[in-house]
Order: C-alpha cells, then structure tokens, then sequence
C-alpha cells in the first residue's frame, strides 16, 4: 500500500513534461498581387467567359444581364433566352464591386476610380474614361492599406496554423501589419426605364435620367453623365455615416443605411435635396418604393451589428416625415423587389418569399421558393432574376401557382 | 481516434464473449479533479460495465469542467493486477462533447461553432474492498487528455460595409492529471 502510495504520488513528476496544453489558431492569410495602374487599365476590355465564382451585384439591360464577380470583374450574360442565359464574355476591373449601365456605357469602380466602358458591343468593350478618386474609401481594403501606386489584382490564399498562448479575447480585431478582406456577398437587383439598366436593392449606384448617383460610406455622389462616354464628377456630400444602397424611384432617391432611410428629392438632378428620413435600429438596410410606400428590410448580426430581422412598411405620402406602417418579422432578410403589388423578399437560408402587398398593413405571404439562398431579386412583369449562393437563378411567375425555373448559372464551389 | 474506440470496443465484446464465467455488472462513480497548465477543475465520471475475473470493462459518461465545460463519452477497460490486491490500471477513450458556457462564447462572433472531438485516459488506482459483491471504494490517479475546438465568424468593423469576416478555429489539447475518488457496486 505504501509503495502504491508512493507510485501515485510520483505522478505529478513523471508526467510534467506532457501536462502543457497546446493551443492553435488555424486562419486564413490573403497576401497582395499587385500590378502597375497603366497595366491594368490597357486590359480592361472583353476577355474569355469565365466561371462564376464569387457573385456580387447584377445590372440588366437589354438582353444582357451584367454581373458582378466580387473585386474581379463584370460577366457578360447573353439573356436573349432566359432559358439558356450565355456567359459571352468577362470585363477584367480588379476591385470592382458596383455597375450600372446607360446607353452603351458601363459605370463600374475600380477600387478608388470610376470608369465609363463603352459596350456598344459587349463583346469588345472598351475603357473610355476614367475619374480618379471618386470613392476614396476604397484605398482602404477594410484595415488594409494597399501599395497606392498599383493595384491589386488578385489574392494568394493559404490557410496557416500557429500556436497561441491563449483563447481570443472579445472584440480583438485589431492588429499590426495586417487587415482583412471583404468579399462582398450582397447582390444586387433591380428594374429600369429602357435606356438605362436595372440594378438592385443592394446597389450603391443608382442611374436617373443624365446622372449617376454613387453612395460610399458617408457621402452621396453626383456624376454628370449626359454625354455617356465622359463622366464628370460634380461632387460628393456627406450624408451621414454607414451609409449602404440606393434605390431610385421616380424624383426620388432612397438611401439605406445602417441606422435608418433617407430621402432625397432629385427634381435638381446635379442637386439632391435632402426631404426626409426614418429612423430604425441598428441593421442592414435595403430599400424599395412605390408611389406611397417603401419596403425596408432589417437583417441582423453581421457587420450591421444590430438584432433585428424584419421588413418595415412606411409611409412616404408625407415624404417630410415619413412613419411607421407596420414591422413584418422575417428570419434573415437581404434584397427585396416589388412588381405592381408583389412584394419578392430574400429571407437568406428561409428562402425567396412573395407577400401581396395589395394592403401594406397586411401583406400576406403567398409563396415561398425554398432552397435557395437569396441575396437579391429582380422581379420585371412576371421575369425574376435572383442571385443567391448557388449562383444565378431566372423564373417565371407569370402563373403564381406554378412558378418555374427558368434556368440557373452555377457558381463553381 | 476512430482506431482506439475500435480497440476498445473490440476488446469489450470479446470480454464478454465467453459466457462460461459469470460476468458481474457493476457501477463505478467518481468524483475528483483535474490539473493542468490552464488550473484545477472538477470531474466527475459514472462508468457501468461488466467484471470478469480481472478485467472490467464499460462505458462511462463524465462531466469535465477543465477549460471548457464538456461532457465525455468513452469506453473504458480496468486490468486488477495478479500480483498486488486492490491494485488496477485504467484506460478510456472517446469522445468529447464541448457543453460551453455561455459567457465563454465571444459576444462579436457571427457564428460560433464546438465540434465533438475526443478524449482519452489512463490511470493507476487502488481499490478498498468493502464487500464480496465488489462493492469497494476506489482511488485512481493518471493522465487525461480532452480536445476541444472552437470555430468562429466574426464580422470586423470597417469603413464600407459589408464588413468582412474572420473565419477562424482553434484547436485547444488539453493535458490533466487526473485525481479521481470513487465508490463501485
């Protein structure tokens, strides 16, 4: 018993040298490719269709579709057959995130930059303009400070384990030589006059009649656009701060941001005139309208850093003071957009939900499209385009009873 | 991890596959502590299983408090030495449920994710013999090993939104002793 004793009470000693715990922290690191400017700005142009891979925002017009691929690009998709949408061709612009399109001229950002590309043909398509340093926020890739002679054109990924000495603290993103990396997982959809392309609820330019209306993080912008080819940038007000998307509608321009709407009358195109706003909580906010209400929605957690997922009905028949309808809860809301009296929600893993707005103190829910997750929808006279995870979706709800897949692009995994 | 609990499992079988000796049940509960690096916590461990002869075999469930809360699964084997009366030397292994407390988890984290992992054992004990049914007081002292992993999404302020995210996972090896009190029956 005494050596038993004795045999336990040596085990302290025989194991110290395993008892260290080991802790690791496995993470992703994104090193920089850079390019000259001048470099990247002779090959802007049409190049070789390529796979969808990381979707952002979407812009029709005609019977092409313009979409997004996050800080890559544009696809050129032939929607001639929404049936059998043809990817055509691609627009290299490194950091691009945003379009839109008028005429045979596309707008896109290339990080701080605004180009006008001509795409009389969308096949060659050609760099026309460009005015620098119209979104100075971007030379920040999110706590990232970038060379700022070059630009970046693509990232070297690899995934790295090292040892810690300990758990993370709370709010510890703060750190030295290093940043992080956005890609941008909202979509963009949307509807338009002929002559000029439809974006979405989640788009931050916005085009109406000869201007083009950019929104950064606090600022609206204001681009003369009447002759297509040569953009002039007229200026850029602040308008408070996080601010995300923009939606025309009519003289209108509703403006979502993370604490609430804004509305700007846009009777003087070259000066928006600030008119009302509505306030919500903190959340992630795009916005449609009509003719008396605007359809908000609120999605929680994220970067938005609010607690809400709800649609919000307001009544802008007092555009001065615009109130409170009626909240809808909903699971995790994104784009929404409106067709006459339908209401398409995207409602993240809950799928794309249709409301009959016809009441908007009692919308009903009348359909639900379920696995999908969608980011944003264009809904146009019985046509949808939806982005979501998977890649691009169109159907015809002509019939709402039965609602049809018309075709989808896949975004390769 | 697979391969140990298919040991263990195996072994378990043919222990019991011989129906000429008589297998006894019996209930091993513990209390005890565990120290490491990370500090001293508290155990607790109830194992049922069949004896025969020498060897004991069974499947325990435990309560782990070292680090993060978790709850252990396992299979566990016990070998009552020949040559010594009372003696025994353990082995368990399993897997490791994270049952972590809410205070723990990060408060700016999108998502956060504890995956099961694993969780092993071995000890050298002692039992005092209360009764010819096996029921006894037990004292067990050894080694303890739990993994635990934590995966987040956090979403990091900046100056345009959408802001991007932090994937991330950590890897916690957790390495004990293992000081255990008992009572079987």
């Amino acid at each position: 018993m005494k050596k038993l004793v004795a045999i336990m009470l040596l085990l302290p000693v025989i194991f110290t040298g395993c008892m260290k715990d080991k802790f690791t922290k496995t993470y992703t690191i994104y090193t920089p490719v850079y390019k000259d400017k001048a470099e990247v700005l002779a090959s802007i142009g049409s190049h070789s269709p390529r796979e969808l891979k990381n979707t952002g925002k979407i812009y029709l017009y005609g019977n092409y579709i313009f979409l997004n691929e996050i800080n890559k690009g544009v696809h050129v998709i032939d929607n001639s057959d929404p049936s059998s949408p043809d990817k055509v061709a691609f627009i290299d612009i490194p950091g691009n995130l945003d379009i839109a399109v008028k005429g045979t001229t596309l707008y896109a950002d290339l990080y701080t930059d605004l180009l006008a590309i001509d795409i009389a043909n969308p096949l060659q398509a050609s760099l026309t303009k460009v005015v620098p340093d119209v979104f100075p926020e971007r030379s920040y890739t999110d706590g990232f400070v970038p060379r700022q002679d070059k630009v970046i054109v693509d990232w070297i990924v690899k995934d790295t384990t090292v040892t810690v000495s300990g758990r993370p603290g709370d709010n510890n993103w703060f750190c030295i030589n290093c940043g992080f990396i956005r890609f941008d997982a909202l979509a963009n959809a949307a509807a338009a006059a002929p002559a000029t392309g439809v974006g979405g609820s989640m788009a931050r330019f916005a085009i109406v009649n000869n201007y083009l209306y950019t929104v950064n993080i606090s600022s609206l912008g204001v681009h003369d656009i009447s002759n297509t080819s040569d953009p002039q940038h007229i200026t850029n007000r602040g308008i408070g701060w996080n601010i995300e998307t923009i939606y025309p509608f009519k003289n209108k321009l509703f403006i979502g941001s993370s604490s609430g709407m804004h509305i700007f009358s846009i009777s003087n195109g070259a000066e928006p005139q600030w008119e009302g706003q509505f306030n919500h909580a903190n959340a992630c906010d795009p916005v449609v309208a009509d003719d008396h209400y605007a359809y908000v929605t609120l999605r929680a957690g994220t970067f938005c850093q609010g607690t809400n997922n709800q649609l919000d009905v307001i009544d802008i028949s007092n555009i001065m003071s615009p109130s409170l309808v009626k909240t809808y809860s909903l699971h995790n809301p994104h784009g929404l957009g409106k067709d006459g009296n339908l209401l398409w929600v995207c409602d993240g893993t809950d799928g794309l939900k249709l409301f009959d707005a016809t009441q908007a103190n009692n919308l009903r829910q009348i359909k639900r499209i379920q696995n999908i997750e969608a980011f944003d929808v264009i809904p146009l006279s019985g046509r949808m385009i939806v982005v979501g995870k998977g890649g691009l979706y169109q159907y015809d709800y002509t019939n709402l009873d039965n609602i049809r897949l018309l075709s989808k692009l896949s975004v390769i995994q | 991890m697979k391969k140990i609990f298919l040991v263990f499992i195996t072994f378990f079988l043919l222990l019991i596959g011989n129906a000429q000796d008589k297998w006894r049940f019996h209930s091993q509960n513990f209390v005890g502590l565990l120290e490491g690096k990370s500090g001293t916590a508290y155990q607790l461990q109830t194992i049922n299983g069949f004896q025969k002869k020498s060897w004991f075999a069974g499947a325990g469930l435990g309560l782990d408090d070292y680090f993060f809360r978790s709850v252990p699964l396992f299979v566990h084997v016990s070998k009552y030495m020949p040559f010594q009366n009372g003696l025994f030397v353990s082995a368990g292994g399993g897997l490791n449920f994270p049952w972590v407390e809410k205070e723990l988890i990060p408060r700016d984290a999108v998502s956060v994710k504890y995956p099961v992992s694993n969780f092993w054992e071995t000890s050298l004990g002692y039992k005092i013999k209360l009764s010819s049914l096996g029921n006894g007081i037990l004292f067990s002292a050894g080694y303890s090993f739990k993994h635990v992993k934590e995966t987040f999404e956090k979403a990091n302020p900046c100056l345009i939104p959408p802001c991007p995210y932090q994937n991330e996972r950590y890897d916690y090896r957790l390495k004990r002793l293992s000081f255990k009190l008992g009572y079987v029956f």
